[in-house]
Parts: structure tokens; C-alpha cells; sequence
């Protein structure tokens, strides 16, 4: 029993406890950078409805998955990626693709919040849950809410009414849009290193996948 | 008793739940926030956890340690009190769960409030027990009463260690899962396995009529479990240290062969009786033990450098997760549970059509809950593995499978809605028949080798 105390709790504990943030090279940023407050509150929307049962936040390098090739991370995930997280949501299962680098390549907060209220409408056969209860629907006030989302006519509330997100949905998405991990670091190099790694470069390319470069996480 | 009762109510409606989460599925979410998946998938593993298998456990190694130590519990009252803040605790949790307040650990779903009931609970129950123990009538200790004692003590030390750590907001970043893994493994794999291996060490043997096969076997399982066990528990995460995945990996194949070891045993135990008279009760146990070595088997299979990436964030670690948890330990306690209830009200089971039922939908609902998911975890990595296949595609390709799991969860609610059912039944006829409180435990018979 003491020996795992030892090696699970103590060893660990003290290993990833001593870490601080560290200046990503070349550019020399200090990664990771605390979220924003209301992205961190949208971390604990996230928490509190277990989004984490479905999607993962950990991306695995490219020559042994196709994480890579499928968009979801430029680079391995590492444990500096969580450090200011509390608690990080790494998941376990993927249902749902991965978001450790979603903030990277799902800029369009207004195509978020649509695939929140319900995902059926921008990805048809979708298994995520509708969001619906982070959403309010009321009556038009004036000219309507400006948040107002935009729904096809067969999605939208009955006339006079509009479906604006609450403060929880924005948090949400805010919190999503906050999830990256495309900085170049010492344990995580990125398979190409390129300065600035621009994010776009991650939705499309399978063919840098057969880079040589075998990053080792401790 | 009270305590007694209040255990076989909790566990109807635990399940009772669970079939609520699986039948609304995916799509067919109501828009209440409190039935959102994400909460009904941490409430029914909380719910099975705590309100089911470490309380059915309880009670069984409480009934053991009297039975093997041929003494009375000493305070009986304290037990029950136990039991009920117990249960007050599992029912904080599902409504913190509920609500919104959970932690997204898991194995370790519900905030401090209602942790530190559960654990209050714990202590009560485990000093009773553990005192009654130490004041048994018999000197030498049976296998069971090790793996007992130690689930007694192990539990506290780490739900307290893991609670302290966690539930308080002392840690942050990588630790965090790190810890959570760590405990949830202990819990499972140490703990409630213990509890299980502890029941089917005394009614493997008990219900067959036979002497243990090997006790040089019992020893050897009980060391590699207790030894190896802890160290396990990392097969589905990347983001930590490396040297963690491996050390895990290598606990596994030390666990599965110690693991195969305690089910050879009970096999060799039951294979020794001829006389094919052996109690229905038995079945329980030997659908458990296949369980346990099917989980033993593909659980270091699933390790392997060749495999562990592909089945990495699949459904075939849940799968496995069932076979351990519903497969042998739910399987064991219930067989357990159907023996000490009517030992202890001194009568039969109502309806043997009743007692076939349970047992034949609950073993038929395990399998067909474990085995495709098991599948599902593969078609979902291999597909997930190719990137030329639509990740949309990746996840519908397991649907069909997926179903078979949802309808041996429906067939494994309907066996334990008729176990509850059944119960009340035996209940009101205890009650009638003699009009007089259930006595707890009676020393007479004593525990046979
Ligand atoms: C039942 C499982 C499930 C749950 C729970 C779930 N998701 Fe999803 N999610 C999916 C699936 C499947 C997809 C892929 C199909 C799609 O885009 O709708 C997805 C896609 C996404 C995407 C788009 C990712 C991309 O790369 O296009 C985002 C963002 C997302 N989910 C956020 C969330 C958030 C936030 C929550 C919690 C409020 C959540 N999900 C809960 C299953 C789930």
C-alpha cells in the first residue's frame, strides 16, 4: 500500500506539482496562459454537464494515431498543457472529436452556439446532444436581441419569438474557444517546426504525419 | 434489519436509473438539464459504485467476518446508523450529480459535501467491523476474511487521500487526473474486487459442498492483486507522464495472471463436486468467475504496444470497466446477496421462478451489455485509427453494436426490478411469519472450509 502511495500520489504529485509555466520557443511566450474569467467559467458549464464523457482534451502525435491527420492537434498533448487548469478535462472516450485544440479550428463563435442549442442542424446524423436548456426563448422585445441565433425555418420558435443564448452558452463556447494547444514545447516539439505556427494548418494535412520526428514526453 | 433493507431498496432504484439513462440514449435527450447525458452517465456510475457495490460489499464482508469468525455483531444499532447516513450520502451525491455540482472524476463523481457523508458512514461501519473481527471466536483466517480486512482498511486511505486531495481544489493541471486514476483504481481494483474475491472465496466452496481447491493459490492471488493492483489504471490517457502508461500496462498482466489464478481456483472448487446437486446459487458465482477471466484475458490484451493505441479513448475500456464491475463484482455480490437474505430470515425464496429470473437475466444482461462494447471499442478505433474515414462515419459504424448494450442494460434492470420485487416479498413474509424483528446474525452454523 505505501508503495503506491509512493509511485501514484507522491511521486506524481511532486513530479507535475513543480511545474510552472514556461516560455514556449521560439517565440518566447509564456505558456499556458491563465483563460480568461469567462472562459474559465464556461469551464465549469462544461464540467457540470459532462461533456468531458464524450469528447477528449489530449491529442495524440502522428505517428502513432491519426489524431494528427484528422485535425485534432498539431502536436502531442503534455501535461504542461493542463498545468493551470483545475481540474483539466483530458476525457477518456471519444464520441465526440477532440477539443484539445478546438479553439484552433472552430473560430466562429456564432456557428458554435448554433451547433450548442442543436447539432442536428449544422451536422445532420450528429450524436451530440442538443444544448437546449442553455438557450432561452422569449418573446421579441423592440427589433429582437442581437445574439439572436439564427435558426432555418424548421428549427425556429413559433413567431413573435426568439432563442437568444444565456450567459452559460456563451461561457461554453468561450471556454471551447479557449482550447488550445499549438505551441511548440520542449517535450511537445511540433512535428514541422514552423514559427508561429499558424492554426490553420491543422484541419487539412495527412501528409506531414510521416514527419520523423518522434517527440518523447517523459 | 433496517441497514439491510434500506441496501436492497438502493440498489433497485440505482438501477432503476441507469435504465433511465440508457434508454433516453444519445438523441433521445429531454431538455432537462439535470437528464442531460453527461450527468446521467457520472449519476449511474456513482450510483452503482457507492450505492450498490461498495454497500452490497459492506454487508457481505460484515456477514462474513460473523459467520467466519462464529461471532455476533457487537452493535448492531450503530450499523444500522451507519447505513442510513450511508445512504444519505449516495443520495447527496446523485443530487449533487443532478444538478449540476459534480466534479467530472471518474469513480469519483460527487463534491466534498457529499463525500465526507459517505466517508463518516464508512468509518462507522468499518470499526464495527472491523472490531468483530478482532474478536472472532476462530483463530486462523479464512482467504475471504484477508481480502475483508484489507477493503476495510484500503478504502478509507485512499478515499480520504483522494477526496482531501481533489474534492478540495488542492491540486491543478496533470496531477489532478493523475490522482483520480489513481484512486479510482484502488477503489476498483483493490477494494471492491476484494469484497468480491472475498464472497466467492466463502461461497464458491460453501454452496458446492467442497474444501477449498488451493489455498498456495488463494495466497498468491490475493498478494499479486493487492501488490500490483495499485499501480494499474492508465490505459486511457496520453497527456501524463510516460513512465505512468507504462507501469501500467505491466500491473495489468501481473493483475490478470492473479486475477486468472482466483478464478482457476474457484473453478477447481466447484469442478470437485460430483454430485450435481449443487445449490442454484452456484451459478451466480460461475458466470462471475468466466467474467473475471474473460476480463483478466482481454484486459492484457488490450495492453499490448500493438493494440493499447488503437483501443485508446474506445468503448473497449468501458467495456471492460462492465466486466469487471457488473460482470464479476455485481454478479458475485448479487449471487451473495441472495444467500445471506434468506439466511437471515431464516426462509426460502418465495418464488423459485422469481430466483431463476433474476439470475438468468442478470447474467444475460451482464454479457450482453460487456461483450459489444468490448466490439464497439474495436470498429470505433480501427475506424478512428484510418483518417480517410469521416469521424461522424467512425462513430455511427458502432451504433448497430451499441444497441445490444442498451438492450442487455433494459434485460439487467427487468432481472433486478423482479430482485427487489421478490425481496419485499420475502420481506412481508419473514414479517408475518414470525412477527419478530430479523435477527442480524446467527453463530450457529459457522463458516465452512
Ligand atoms: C453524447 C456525446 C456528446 C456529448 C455529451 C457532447 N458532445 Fe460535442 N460532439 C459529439 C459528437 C458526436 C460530435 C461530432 C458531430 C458534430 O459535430 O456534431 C461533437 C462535436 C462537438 C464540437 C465540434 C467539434 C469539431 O471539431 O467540429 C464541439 C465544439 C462540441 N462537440 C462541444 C461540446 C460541448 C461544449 C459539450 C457539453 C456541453 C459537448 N460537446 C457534449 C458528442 C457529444
Amino acid at each position: 500500500m505505501s508503495v503506491s502511495w509512493y509511485t501514484m500520489v507522491f511521486k506524481p504529485v511532486l513530479e507535475l506539482g513543480r511545474q510552472t509555466p514556461v516560455a514556449s520557443q521560439p517565440s518566447n511566450q509564456i505558456y499556458p496562459q491563465p483563460r480568461p474569467g469567462f472562459a474559465k467559467q464556461g469551464a465549469d458549464i462544461y464540467r457540470a454537464n459532462g461533456c468531458v464523457t464524450c469528447h477528449t482534451q489530449q491529442a495524440r502525435d502522428g505517428n502513432t494515431s491519426s489524431d494528427k491527420a484528422r485535425g485534432w492537434g498539431v502536436r502531442l498533448t503534455v501535461a504542461q498543457d493542463y498545468l493551470l487548469d483545475q481540474p483539466p478535462q483530458l476525457g477518456w472516450i471519444r464520441l465526440g472529436p477532440d477539443l484539445s485544440n478546438a479553439g484552433a479550428r472552430l473560430a466562429d463563435a456564432k456557428y458554435q452556439l448554433l451547433h450548442l442549442y442543436n447539432p442536428q442542424m449544422v451536422m445532420k446524423g450528429s450524436k451530440m446532444p442538443p444544448y437546449k436548456f442553455l438557450f432561452e426563448t422569449r418573446k421579441i422585445r423592440n427589433q429582437g436581441s442581437s445574439e439572436a441565433l439564427t435558426l432555418a425555418p424548421e428549427y425556429s420558435p413559433a413567431a413573435g419569438y426568439e432563442v437568444v443564448p444565456t450567459d452559460n452558452a456563451k461561457a461554453v463556447v468561450a471556454y471551447v474557444m479557449s482550447l488550445r494547444s499549438d505551441l511548440p514545447l520542449f517535450e511537445a516539439p511540433m512535428p514541422q517546426p514552423k514559427t508561429n505556427a499558424p492554426a490553420t494548418d491543422a484541419t487539412n494535412n495527412a501528409a506531414s504525419a510521416t514527419s520523423t520526428n518522434s517527440p518523447a514526453a517523459k | 434489519m433496517v441497514g439491510a433493507s434500506v441496501l436492497w431498496l438502493l440498489l433497485g432504484s440505482a438501477l432503476g436509473l441507469i435504465a433511465s439513462v440508457k434508454m433516453h440514449g444519445p438523441h433521445f435527450l429531454a431538455d432537462f438539464s439535470f437528464l442531460t447525458y453527461g450527468r446521467l452517465v457520472f449519476a449511474q456510475n456513482a450510483l452503482f459504485l457507492y450505492g450498490f457495490a461498495l454497500q452490497a460489499g459492506l454487508a457481505v464482508a460484515l456477514w462474513l467476518i460473523a459467520r467466519l469468525g462464529r461471532s455476533v455483531i457487537p452493535n448492531a444499532t450503530l450499523v444500522s446508523a451507519g447505513a442510513i447516513l450511508w445512504n444519505i450520502g449516495v443520495l447527496a451525491a446523485l443530487l449533487l450529480i443532478l444538478a449540476g455540482e459534480t466534479t467530472g472524476l471518474w469513480r469519483l463523481e460527487f463534491p466534498a459535501p457529499a463525500a465526507m457523508t459517505l466517508f463518516i458512514a464508512f468509518i462507522v461501519i468499518a470499526i464495527i467491523a472491523l472490531m468483530n473481527l478482532k474478536a472472532r471466536n476462530v483463530q486462523t483466517m479464512y482467504p475471504s476474511l484477508w481480502f475483508a480486512q484489507t477493503g476495510l482498511f484500503w478504502f478509507p486511505w485512499v478515499f480520504a487521500g483522494a477526496t482531501y486531495l481533489l474534492l478540495f481544489g488542492l491540486l491543478r493541471g496533470s496531477a489532478v487526473p493523475v490522482i483520480a486514476g489513481w484512486y479510482g483504481q484502488n477503489f476498483v481494483g483493490v477494494v471492491l474486487s476484494g469484497f468480491a474475491l472475498g464472497a466467492a472465496y466463502y461461497f464458491v466452496p460453501k454452496l458446492s459442498n467442497q474444501p477449498l481447491h488451493s489455498h498456495a493459490l488463494a495466497v498468491f492471488g490475493f498478494w499479486t492483486v493487492i501488490i500490483f493492483a495499485p499501480l494499474g489504471g492508465f490505459s486511457n490517457v496520453s497527456a501524463v507522464p510516460r513512465w505512468l502508461t507504462g507501469l501500467s500496462a505491466v500491473s495489468q498482466w501481473v493483475v490478470s495472471v492473479g486475477m486468472l489464478a482466483n478464478a482457476y481456483n474457484f473453478y477447481c472448487t466447484w469442478k470437485a463436486d460430483r454430485s450435481a446437486s449443487s445449490s442454484p446459487g452456484l451459478s451466480y458465482f460461475k458466470a462471475s468467475t468466466g467474467m473475471l477471466a474473460l476480463w483478466a484475458v482481454l484486459g492484457a490484451w488490450g495492453t499490448l504496444p500493438s493494440n493499447s493505441n488503437t483501443l485508446m479513448f474506445t468503448h473497449f475500456h468501458t467495456g471492460l470497466s462492465v466486466l469487471l464491475e457488473y460482470g464479476f463484482i455485481g454478479l458475485t455480490l448479487l449471487g451473495s446477496l441472495t444467500v445471506v437474505a434468506t439466511t437471515l430470515m431464516k426462509l426460502e425464496w418465495p418464488s423459485a421462478s422469481f430466483s431463476k429470473a433474476h439470475l438468468i437475466l442478470s447474467i444475460l444482461g451482464v454479457a450482453v451489455m460487456s461483450f459489444p462494447l468490448c466490439a464497439v471499442g474495436m470498429t470505433h478505433g480501427l475506424a478512428l485509427a484510418d483518417p480517410s474515414v469521416p469521424f461522424l462515419d467512425a462513430v455511427k459504424r458502432t451504433f448497430p453494436m451499441f444497441a445490444l448494450t442498451t438492450i442487455g442494460l433494459l434485460l439487467f434492470c427487468i432481472g433486478q426490478a423482479l430482485f427487489l420485487l421478490h425481496f419485499v416479498q420475502l420481506a412481508v413474509k419473514s414479517f408475518v411469519s414470525c412477527c419478530r424483528p430479523i435477527e442480524w446474525i446467527t453463530p450457529e452454523k459457522g463458516g465452512s472450509k
